[in-house]
């Protein structure tokens, strides 16, 4: 599975389009869940999957396969999404509470449990989140999503702090 | 909850989260296009054109002048009757069910644009990969940046509109874009008088 992952990339990376397509097929679930999650969108999400790969394609000559190349396409993914963030969306520091954004998950389809732990994600603000999937989820350290986001370390562990704090406060609303 | 629960319980939370999500739409179609004229990955753009293959079709090496003008002409409607709705938009009064349908009408108007857009930028994708005939590579190069520099501007244009539907302003922008990029192919497929120096918006 990983040499033929390999293969192809090295393939792409000649300009081989179908093995690029053959990588997009394999990565693109993970990739569009999470642009999905980090920026709670359906059609920004897609927006922002289309310009990760093709911002892979164009930097396939930097992936020197030091680690797999769905981490190396995580972290690129990571970047445009954060990139995009900060230049146009809300990229805030309060927090707020847009339920009106819930029904673009799709959590109507998905298990309760999920649906509620969406809802929780949905009330954290987009900084708040972002921090969240990329040091619990990504497993960034404090350091390395205050160079990639622009923002000081003590917020991010501020950030941090307060939306594990809000997702526990909302698990327990849940349970009682 | 103390902070040892809370983070116990934000980690297993984000991992009983689906992770692996197909979008609704296909999105390689989109992809494809965008990296077709690319070239290689990593590669500088001006050393890498796919060696021009003779026309298997003769009438396909000849610039066929109605099409672009077709295009030109739809282009314009399009735009034209954005431009009217807007117009008498502004006239009357702003109610959230008239601002819903305006909303509704400028994505069917950008919708159309859009299908406009894609047989311009078919053409030039064919045009680039040599399939009317030789293209002088620093030439080709040229153009390609300034689509890539179109695509990027796009791009940015329709996040716009999606976080402001109301704003006009970007979605005739975008109209403008396109209509430039349409000039660009005008101009590259009568290319006895461009030079490499003279592609720019």
């Amino acid at each position: 599975m990983q040499a033929n992952e390999n293969q192809l990339v090295l393939r792409s990376k000649n300009g081989d389009q179908t093995a690029f397509e053959k990588l997009y097929r394999e990565h693109v679930g993970r990739i569009y869940a999470l642009c999905l999650r980090m920026c709670g969108q359906r059609e920004l999400a897609e927006d922002l999957t289309q310009e990760a790969f093709v911002r892979a394609w164009q930097k396939l000559g930097s992936f020197r396969g030091d680690s797999a190349f769905g981490s190396w396409l995580y972290r690129l993914t990571s970047n445009v999404v954060i990139g995009h963030l900060r230049k146009h969306a809300k990229w805030q520091e309060e927090q707020f509470v847009d339920h009106t954004h819930e029904k673009l998950l799709g959590t109507h389809t998905e298990e309760t449990h999920q649906s509620d732990i969406n809802k929780a994600l949905l009330g954290l603000s987009q900084q708040a989140r972002v921090v969240l999937i990329m040091y619990e989820y990504l497993g960034y350290q404090h350091n390395e999503i205050s160079e990639i986001t622009g923002m000081a370390i003590g917020t991010s562990k501020t950030h941090l702090h307060r939306a594990k704090a809000y997702l526990a406060q909302r698990a327990q609303a849940q349970a009682s | 909850m103390n902070d040892k629960q809370n983070n116990l319980h934000s980690k297993q939370a984000l991992e009983s989260l689906d992770w692996d999500i197909q979008p609704e739409r296909d999105l390689w179609p989109d992809i494809h296009s965008r990296i077709r004229f690319a070239g290689k990955p990593d590669l500088s753009l001006g050393d890498e054109l796919p060696v021009a293959e003779a026309p298997t079709d003769r009438r396909s090496s000849n610039v066929i002048p109605w099409a672009p003008m077709g295009i030109a002409a739809c282009l314009m409607l399009a735009f034209g009757a954005f431009v009217m709705s807007t117009l008498s938009y502004q006239r009357s009064q702003a109610t959230y069910e008239l601002q819903a349908s305006f909303i509704d009408y400028q994505k069917s108007q950008i919708s159309l644009i859009e299908q406009q857009h894609a047989h311009v930028r078919a053409q030039f994708v064919d045009m680039l990969a040599g399939v009317h005939g030789p293209v002088d590579p620093v030439l080709a190069a040229e153009v390609r940046s300034v689509l890539l520099t179109i695509d990027k501007a796009s791009l940015e244009l329709k996040q716009a509109i999606l976080a402001e539907p109301l704003n006009k302003n970007y979605a005739t922008m975008l109209a403008r874009t396109y209509q430039e990029e349409l000039k660009l192919l005008n101009r590259f497929k009568t290319r006895d008088g461009i030079t490499s120096n003279e592609v720019s918006l």
